[in-house]
């Protein structure tokens, strides 16, 4: 059973109708990249799936369990992490702190968890008393992704965690994605940058102005002549 | 004679920060103004009255009374003013609080009747020398019990779980929400705890005063807004500085000029402070949220 399906959802803002009838499904341990241009609704749809804003139509399963209208705090509790457009760090707070409020969803700390997500971002062990808004860019992203890994998510959902950061940071953070697929994490990832997303992911869902319009493995999508022109800047090589 | 004006300034201002306190953690959560907490803070001193003249002399007891039903007090005024109006304009709350603040005056008017009522002296009336100082064992309860309540807040923002939700919450409810913080549930800890304070301080303030009379929280609650300002919106920290700030800026009004110029010497002085800094003593650039 997959660890993750939406049905045929559909959420507006208003009289927008920003995600129209999509399903989608992600197996465990894997990375399912989830691509489209500007406001194509990707990050509409994570943030249905994570509560933060409420579907009109269709059904979000986790483990089979309908999780569909579940606020925020409940499906965070439910073992479904997003680190938001934005990294939606707690900026006042320090690196520290941020990484605590990482595990609250869980009821207790997890010291070794804390200790992990400090051996692989070991910039963040050395700013651990510093506050979160004085990071650079890479350290606050990061940051977002260590918060996220140290409440040990069944689903990490991760929204455009390269938008904003040098080619070097970039290729940072898709390592990174790389390294926890690796470990298992199961990862839904949201990216502009289509190339790098979808060498990464195993699977991979094409939405346009709120639908879905492609889907299949990340390979067969890279190689596809669709996929090339649309996103990939160019004919296949 | 200013060493002891000030010694007085300052326990006079470690109750207004009490207050303020609970504004700036109201308003830091919501984003909204709570016009009752001088009302939660009046019925804290009566509740005080009540149990130290019928029930027990013990000051503690009485100090715990008046914070238990503050608390329940200010989880109700967020049921009945604030809840249903989650989402609307940010003003909005003004009208409901004022409105509440009215019923719990004409509530204690009417129960207690409108003249001043004596409070009874809970505490062993002792005066110290120390060196051209004199202090009295009230003034030491009430410097001590306001400053051991400021203590609390601040291990229990800074250090415990709750008080982490709690920042997160002030900070971005939509990202609390996200690590799974029940914002609802931040909202109602914020309520009780910002009341027991406002409480307290009803019950210091009788201490302090021997009396208490159903509108003694409309001069309170104006000052503890002030003292909000004076140390920045939302900001915890600098609501204990700003009570400390306004407390001396008034006894030394009164040292300097008359006790009649009391209050106006105290909140031009504050107008001043924020010309310099709008931001307030401790405050950061505020953000407008919508
Ligand atoms: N809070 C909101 N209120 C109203 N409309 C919104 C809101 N958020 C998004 N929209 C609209 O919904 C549609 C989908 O937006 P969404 O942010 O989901 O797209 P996206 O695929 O994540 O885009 P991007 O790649 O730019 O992040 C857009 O038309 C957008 O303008
Ligand atoms: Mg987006």
């Amino acid at each position: 059973m997959s660890v993750l399906a939406a049905r045929d959802l559909s959420v507006s803002y208003g009289k927008i109708r920003a995600v129209k009838s999509v399903s989608f499904a992600v197996e465990r341990g894997e990375v399912v990249a989830l691509l489209g241009s500007n406001g194509a609704g990707k990050s509409t749809l994570l943030r249905a799936v994570a509560g933060s804003v409420a579907p009109e139509a269709g059904q979000v399963l986790l483990g089979g369990r309908d999780i569909t209208g579940w606020p925020a705090h409940r499906v965070a509790r439910a073992g479904i992490t997003l680190v938001p457009e934005g990294r939606g760090l707690l900026a006042r707070m320090t690196v520290w702190e941020n990484l605590l409020m990482g595990q609250y969803a869980r009821g207790a700390d997890d010291a070794h968890a804390l200790e992990a997500a400090m051996d692989r971002f070991p910039v963040l062990r050395q700013r651990r008393r510093q506050i979160a808004s004085t990071l650079s860019g890479g350290e606050q992203q990061m940051l977002a992704i260590a918060r996220a890994l140290v409440g040990r998510p069944e689903v990490l959902m991760l929204d455009e965690p390269s938008l904003g950061l040098a080619p070097r940071l970039v290729s940072a953070i898709f390592d990174v994605v790389a390294g926890l697929k690796r470990e298992g994490v199961t990862i839904v990832l949201v990216e502009q940058n289509a190339r790098k997303a979808l060498a990464v992911a195993d699977r991979a869902y094409i939405l346009e102005t709120g639908r879905v319009v492609l889907e299949g493995p990340a390979a067969e999508l890279a190689a596809g002549e669709a996929v090339q022109r649309a996103y990939l800047g160019g004919a296949p090589a | 004679m200013l060493a002891q004006q000030l010694v007085n300034g300052v326990m006079l201002g470690a109750v207004y920060a009490l207050i303020a306190i609970g504004y700036t953690l109201i308003f830091g959560v919501l984003g909204m103004l709570h016009l009752a907490h001088g009302e939660v803070f009046m019925i804290g001193a009566f509740v005080g009255l009540v149990v130290a003249t019928h029930l027990s002399g013990n000051v503690m007891l009485a100090l715990a009374a008046a914070m238990l039903a503050t608390g329940l007090l200010g989880l109700l005024i967020e049921r009945v003013a604030f809840r249903p109006l989650r989402g609307a304009h940010h003003l909005a709350p003004l009208a409901t609080t004022i409105g509440a603040g009215i019923a719990l005056q004409e509530t204690a008017r009417w129960y207690f009747g409108p003249e001043q009522q004596g409070f009874p002296a809970t505490i062993t009336l002792t005066l110290w020398e120390v060196g051209p100082l004199r202090v009295s064992s009230v003034q030491v309860f009430i410097l001590a019990a306001a400053l051991a309540l400021m203590a609390a807040v601040h291990l229990f923002l800074a250090r415990t779980r709750a008080g982490r939700a709690v920042r997160a919450t002030a900070e971005d409810p939509a990202v609390a929400g996200l690590l799974g913080v029940n914002v609802e549930a931040v909202i109602l800890i914020t309520f009780f705890v910002a009341s027991t304070l406002a409480g307290a301080a009803g019950v210091l303030v009788g201490l302090a005063y021997n009396s208490v009379h159903p509108f003694i929280g409309v001069q309170m609650g104006i000052k503890g807004l002030v003292v909000m300002l004076l140390g920045g919106l939302g900001n915890v920290p600098g609501a204990m500085l700003g009570g400390v700030v306004l407390g001396v800026l008034e006894v030394l009004g009164v040292a300097y000029l008359a006790s009649s110029y009391r209050d106006a010497f105290a909140f031009g002085a504050v107008m001043v402070i924020l010309l310099w800094r709008p931001e307030g003593l401790l405050g950061l650039r505020v953000q407008r949220r919508d």
